[in-house]
């Protein structure tokens, strides 16, 4: 009977338990960072001797400067969700990876203030927008197939802006691109920076597809830590405040993110 | 005696099942909807009870929160809390019980709503009592005066020297926060406390009164819907810092407090805050569609 019930009790304690704020970060002398276990120029590579580079890579490593204990980094969640996830779990202690602080994701954790504002941008076919007539509100009303990649924050954006249309999931942006330029899907919404990069590779793509970057429609890359995790959160926003302040992250725009923008703009 | 005790067996995981179903009723049913399972305890509960409760007080405050004939409940905090319940995934309540400013405080307190979004100042004295998010709208104090009596006054052009004065009446809504800022300002006046709005400005008509203290709100629609009274009335927005109008959470609702903020920190990012405030305080867009509604 009292193991039945302990083994209840047990099923039942969240697993959220095993998150660590500052203090126990300190004490273990090792911060988890979570990071996505695909590459993704430029915001994360990693060199033949394992070093962390691009704007987030780079990033990680700063911070593992300022803080003295060992950096452990766990590389098995795919994207973004499953890196807010491994938060949540409080399987590691940060997470890094184009984590955009979405209020859905800010419900089960805790963000740094954010540490990169890119603007959301949008790969048209230019056939389908075409036949909606060139005008992007008239093909959001539409029920076209809109791609995106998995995990990313877009999903949320998406709803909102394509309300009937439906939502395809790809790995990554390549495949992402080429169904787009197939014909299959009408437009593709990612960041500006990834489809900049892309496009660097892809420039005879132009013929079947446009770029337009929404001015209005900002997201922010901040860090994630478990909702418990206040103390992590305070140093963190301290330690980017900092970055701001000293030209960091002026000096990590300018080693990775200066690349040519799309020009058009949608609105 | 063995037979039956081995029987009871099944009896016992049922029933150890069952009071732990009970116990983590709340939980149950937020795993249910899939994917409250680690939320924290705050957001859990909302998840699970699918609404978010939403103090206001029994009076109508447009451009706040006021009772439109066909459309229902309108007004700016409507607009928000509707928002700030979609962006949760759950359904709004309007809690609509609280007699004064101070009451929506109580409510949220007590737990018979999880927040206060309801035209409410995050004054100090009120801060001791719950959390506040950050401000949503700021708005000018602002006074009117009677001219006759400041005339009978004698005491010259300067306003504090008119109004900070033993003789000097201040009437201010109960419960409100101009009744705070109001006595700081004017600590020599003697402040009349009147149940609403409408009772001071009766009383600076009738020429019992010298002076109403309230904010911008207040004193602008005044003006719109009694123009001819500029003559007997004056209208004088005051320089100094703006009240501060923001979301009251119970201290214990750490993650929503955290949310909150997070959710006027995105407002303010792509502009919409700025766009609702434009719709509601900075202008008479609201009412020019209010009129051409049915």
């Amino acid at each position: 009977m009292a193991l039945l019930l302990i083994a209840g009790l047990v099923m039942v304690v969240p697993a959220s338990r095993a998150a660590a704020d500052l203090d126990e970060i300190l004490q273990r002398q090792v911060l988890r960072v979570g990071l996505p276990s695909t590459e993704s120029q430029p915001f994360l590579t990693t060199d033949s001797a394992g070093v962390l580079g691009g704007y987030e890579g780079e990033l990680v490593r700063a911070l593992a400067a300022r803080l003295p204990v060992r950096l452990e980094i766990d590389r098995s969640a795919a994207d973004a969700d499953a890196l807010v996830a491994a938060v949540r779990a409080g399987t590691v202690d940060v997470a890094f990876g184009q984590i955009a602080d979405t209020l859905e994701r800010a419900r089960g954790v805790r963000f740094s203030r954010p540490y990169l504002h890119v603007r959301e941008a949008r790969v048209f076919d230019r056939m389908a927008l075409a036949r909606a007539g060139g005008e992007v509100p008239h093909l959001a009303r539409q029920p076209v197939r809109v791609a995106v990649t998995a995990g990313s924050a877009f999903t949320e954006s998406f709803r909102v802006a394509y309300p009937s249309a439906e939502l395809v999931a790809f790995p990554g942006i390549t495949e992402a691109l080429a169904e787009v330029a197939a014909g299959r899907v009408a437009v593709f919404v990612a960041d500006e920076v990834s489809v900049a990069r892309w496009w660097q590779t892809h420039p005879a793509s132009a013929i079947r597809l446009e770029t337009r970057v929404h001015r209005e429609r900002d997201v922010s890359y901040a860090a994630a830590v478990h909702w418990r995790a206040e103390r992590l959160q305070a140093w963190l926003d301290l330690f980017f405040d900092k970055c701001e302040r000293d030209g960091t992250f002026a000096g990590l725009r300018e080693r990775h993110l200066e690349t040519e923008s799309p020009k058009e703009e949608v609105r | 005696m063995k037979r039956s005790r081995r029987s009871l067996l099944p009896w016992g995981v049922a029933l150890i099942a069952g009071l732990l179903g009970a116990g983590v009723g709340a939980v149950g049913a937020a795993e249910r909807s899939g994917q409250a399972l680690d939320l924290p305890p705050d957001m859990a509960r909302i998840a699970a009870a699918g609404e978010l409760r939403i103090a206001l007080t029994t009076d109508d405050w447009p451009p706040f929160f006021f009772t439109h004939p066909t459309r229902g409940l309108v007004g700016l905090d409507i607009d928000l809390a509707r928002e700030m319940a979609g962006r949760l995934g759950v359904e709004v309540r309007f809690v609509r019980e609280a007699k004064t400013f101070d009451d929506l405080v109580t409510l949220v307190v007590s737990r018979r709503a999880d927040l206060a979004v309801a035209y409410l100042s995050d004054t100090l004295e009120r801060s001791v009592r719950a959390a506040f998010s950050q401000p949503y709208v700021q708005l000018k104090p602002a006074v009117l005066i009677n001219r006759a009596l400041a005339g009978q006054a004698r005491r010259g052009p300067d306003l504090n020297a008119l109004l900070n004065h033993p003789d000097a009446t201040i009437g201010v809504t109960l419960g409100s926060s101009a009744e705070t800022f109001a006595a700081i300002d004017y600590p020599q006046a003697r402040l009349v406390k009147f149940e609403a709005w409408s009772d001071i400005t009766r009383a600076l008509e009738t020429e019992t009164l010298l002076a109403g203290f309230s904010d911008q709100i207040d004193a602008q629609k005044w003006q719109s819907e009694h123009p001819e009274a500029a003559i007997s009335i004056e209208t004088v927005m005051l320089a100094g810092p703006p009240d501060t109008i923001a979301v009251a959470v119970h201290f214990d609702d750490r993650q929503l407090r955290y949310w909150l903020d997070h959710f006027l920190a995105v407002k303010h990012r792509d502009g919409s805050l700025a766009r609702l405030n434009h719709y509601y305080v900075g202008s008479d867009l609201w009412k020019k569609d209010l009129s051409a509604s049915p």
